[in-house]
């Protein structure tokens, strides 16, 4: 993930050098598939590419009316809109994953969930939880894409349940913490404490939030969105359909991934969608300027 | 009793708007005001707790005016009562944000229906009632009668005479009922001219025009690309023409703005012509200029359309053509909404929609959970009015009874494929509109179209003769007949839809001689939107956005 960026370009080079200061370590070692086994690596290098690709299209003169930022991705997104400096959100992120790793260490995971809307899936999971382990409702990034959240030997039930009532695909995520339920309320509490103290500032443009779906504008509501997210399911179908009734036609997804662009353009058909590449990442400046005046001449 | 006439003033409106006119009069040159001048205007001609009509239809907006009312000092007008029949607009919510607005009675938000929800819920919006157009403009002369009026033209004389041409829609309707109760009328025009081409509006029912500073805002919202008519658009079509329209010699009718109806138009000069059907259906239209209308309307099977709005590129084509559709002696189409609306639900024999969601009672709904879209017209066309009195040979043909005071029925029909996108079932046991009336804490379910006023359901399976059915058993047997592998369709039992079919009240595509596989693209009048341009001899001109050849 980092290690294709340019590190001579001075934004790269700003940011390795801040992480680094905090981190005591080479970016890089954060960066391999060994190092990605932790949680905490994989959320820094996001956070960390994030910032990156969002600096460097800001810095070609492009001008984001709204930041969203998907779980750990809403850290770069307050830092993008100015309310916690990226030296802040690599401390953050930090503990955020630790204590995420942490919390529960086996038998628990996350399933992606396609074809079912939220009503669809209701009863399901209600008859599910009243005989099984609880499963919660972690993300509901689309009309009809969920992922839900518990312990392992539960979701593999629910997902022959879901197979069985003709779900397209339900299947397990490579990852080992149920983040986005009640199961990391204790995440939430010790995040709240240590964010307490830190000075956060006013954001320069709203910022949608996973836990609530609306668009924050007080640096209060996003500080208290980023802690209470990781115990509250990610409401990024809201979140994003608010900014699209709020104006927004030009959706770009930072590195890496490419996974939200997917789901804005299939959510959003009549919406532009970019997703950011190291291959065209300097040239979305003339591509910006192009939509700017395509916008302006209709 | 005593006489009060002496004590009591009876001109206390009147009185008021002519202390808020005066207030402002150095703001004002007779009838115009000077865009640089508008805010502050504004300022002195709301009060706060006015019923204010910001025009929002679902085509055009008065989005100069909204513009305008966002930008008022919160601290002279506040507290506003909102009444608009479509809130459109991101401006339409954040006057609410700022605090400008509290109240708001609406018809129809699709294009901001999670954010009203949300505004809702967190208490930044009070909810009126959410209406029917007509129960809107009904009521806008009983007890929503507007204090100031903020509504759109295309232009406007210096006396303030308007011209609202093709797009007149419901400004006649909301001017009405303001400039006669002495409401205030402000009017954002294109431009002021000396001359208009057709006065649509008379400068005595206007206080104000002020020329905006860009054209109001239109969307093409009922134009559909036959490049995305399916397959399953086709047949559902061709059962529809076969089962319903030939089945009753249907005539006069309404269609939604769905791919289903879109084919529909697009196989009336093809299968339809066939059949021999020319002149015998669908001959009198309430309806918007569909472009995909153009090739029956060039092949002669339509003989008139009444709008209740323009279509964005069709003015030429509509101009050219005055003895189908209405046009003033400027020659351009003259649009109604509120009398297409009274058209659409008293003088048609048919209304064909489609929805996202039926229930087994074919009770049908557009909400999806935790959106707030409302209504708009459909549910004004799609009920039988009761109060009907004349007769036509399709509405008799609903008689079922031998009772000698049975009356006829409006046919009210809903194409729908059984699994939108493929995998969401239209057809369910409960409406999620049931789950977002609890949320919203609405007075009643946000139900579309209601089950007992629905005579017809055709799916890719077939036709449900609906208004044949006795009771509430046999209307969910039928249903189920035609609901394919839905959790509903998968209750159907085989006696049972046999016996469904013996008596004609399913049929499938066999029982109506159609094979599934002619349901082919080629039988499309028009494959794209090229073909609409060139039906119209170069006369429609189609947005940017759809011209991809």
């Amino acid at each position: 993930m980092l290690q294709l960026l340019p590190a001579q370009h001075p934004v790269v080079a700003d940011v390795f050098e801040v992480a680094e200061s905090v981190l005591n370590c080479s970016v890089y070692s954060l960066d391999s598939a060994m190092a990605f086994s932790s949680t905490v690596n994989v959320q820094l290098c996001l956070l960390i590419a994030g910032v990156i690709a969002a600096r460097r299209l800001i810095a070609q003169g492009i001008k984001p009316d709204f930041v969203a930022g998907h779980s750990v991705g809403a850290f770069a997104a307050a830092v993008i809109n100015g309310v916690i400096s990226f030296k802040q959100a690599i401390g953050l992120v930090n503990s955020r994953a630790s204590l995420m790793e942490n919390a529960f260490p086996k038998h628990y995971g996350m399933a992606a969930l396609v074809g079912f809307t939220q009503s669809r899936l209701k009863p399901y999971l209600e008859k599910h939880n009243n005989a099984h382990s609880t499963i919660f409702l972690a993300n509901i990034n689309a009309a009809d894409q969920m992922v839900v959240a518990g312990r392992t030997d539960s979701i593999d039930l629910l997902i022959q349940e879901l197979k069985k009532a003709g779900i397209q695909k339900a299947k397990f995520l490579n990852v080992s913490v149920p983040s986005h339920c009640q199961l990391l309320a204790g995440v939430s509490e010790a995040l709240k404490q240590q964010m307490e103290t830190l000075p956060f500032n006013e954001p320069t443009i709203p910022y949608a939030s996973n836990s609530t779906g609306r668009l924050l504008k007080t640096g209060d509501a996003i500080k208290k969105d980023l802690w209470l997210s990781i115990s509250t399911t990610v409401k990024w179908f809201d979140a994003t359909t608010l900014i699209y009734e709020s104006g927004a036609r030009l959706f770009i997804e930072m590195e890496p991934s490419g996974v939200l662009a997917k789901i804005a353009a299939a959510t959003f058909p009549d919406a532009t969608v970019w997703n950011v590449n190291e291959t065209q990442i300097d040239h979305l400046g003339i591509a910006w300027n192009n939509y700017q005046n395509k916008e302006s001449n209709t | 009793m005593e006489n009060q006439t002496s004590t009591q003033s009876w001109t206390r409106k009147r009185d008021e708007k002519k202390r808020r006119l005066s207030s402002m009069a150095h703001l004002a040159d007779h009838a115009i005001i000077k865009k640089e001048n508008i805010v502050e205007a504004l300022q002195y001609l709301l009060q706060p707790g006015d019923k204010v009509v910001l025009e929002g239809d679902n085509q055009k907006q008065a989005s100069f005016l909204a513009e305008a009312l966002l930008q008022v000092d919160t601290a002279k007008v506040n507290k506003l009562h909102m009444i608009m029949s479509s809130v459109s607009l991101p401006e339409h919510l954040d006057i609410f944000e700022k605090g400008i607005a509290e109240k708001l009675d609406f018809s129809f938000a699709g294009p901001q229906s999670l954010r009203i929800a949300q505004m809702l819920e967190d208490g930044t919006l009070k909810m009126g009632e959410i209406h029917t157009y007509l129960e809107l403009y009904g009521r806008l002369f009983i007890d929503l009668i507007p204090n100031v009026a903020l509504v759109a033209a295309d232009k406007a004389d210096k006396f303030g005479n308007l011209y609202t041409g093709p797009n007149t829609e419901e400004t006649p309707a909301i001017v009405e009922a303001t400039a006669f109760k002495d409401g205030i009328v402000i009017v954002q025009v294109n431009e002021i001219v000396d001359e208009l081409p057709r006065v649509d509006i008379p400068g005595s029912w206007v206080d104000f025009v002020v020329e905006a500073d860009k054209p109001y805002q239109l969307e093409a919202l009922f134009t559909r690309d036959p490049k995305n008519i399916t397959e399953l658009h086709i047949l559902i079509g061709m059962l529809t023409i076969r089962g319903v329209y030939e089945k009753h010699q249907v005539k006069s009718l309404n269609h939604g703005i769905g791919f289903n109806t879109a084919a529909i138009e697009l196989l009336l000069p093809t299968y339809a012509q066939r059949l021999g059907l020319k002149g015998k259906i669908a001959t009198s239209w309430v309806l918007n200029p569909h472009p995909t209308l153009i090739p029956a309307i060039e092949s002669g099977w339509v003989d008139t359309v009444h709008c209740f709005g323009g279509e964005v590129g069709m003015e030429q084509y509509v101009a050219a053509r005055p003895d189908v559709f209405f046009t003033g002696k400027d020659g351009s189409l003259r649009s109604n909404r509120a009398f297409a609306q009274v058209a659409g639900q008293y003088a048609i024999d048919m209304f064909v929609g489609s929805t996202l969601q039926i229930d087994r009672n074919a009770n049908s709904s557009t909400v999806v959970s935790g959106r707030l879209a409302g209504f708009g017209g459909a549910p004004n066309m799609g009920h039988d009015p009761h109060g009907r009195r004349h007769s036509s040979p399709a509405w008799l043909d609903m008689i079922t009874s031998a009772d000698p005071l049975a009356r006829g029925r409006k046919l009210v029909v809903q194409t729908v494929e059984t699994f939108q996108n493929g995998n969401t079932p239209v057809f369910v046991e409960t409406l999620d509109a049931v789950e977002v009336a609890k949320q919203s804490n609405l007075a009643t379910a946000p139900v579309m179209i209601y089950g007992n006023d629905v005579t017809h359901v055709v799916t890719e399976e077939g036709v449900a003769y609906l208004y044949k059915t006795t009771g509430e058993e046999e209307r969910r047997q039928a249903l189920s007949a035609i609901a394919g592998v839905t959790p509903i369709g998968l209750t159907a039992d085989h006696q049972t839809t046999k016996s469904l079919r013996e008596r004609g009240i399913v049929a499938y595509p066999e029982d109506l001689g159609i094979r599934r596989t002619e349901a082919k693209r080629t039988l499309l009048a028009a494959q794209n939107v090229k073909d609409l341009v060139d039906w119209s001899g170069g006369l429609y001109n189609p947005p940017a956005k759809f011209k991809n050849w």
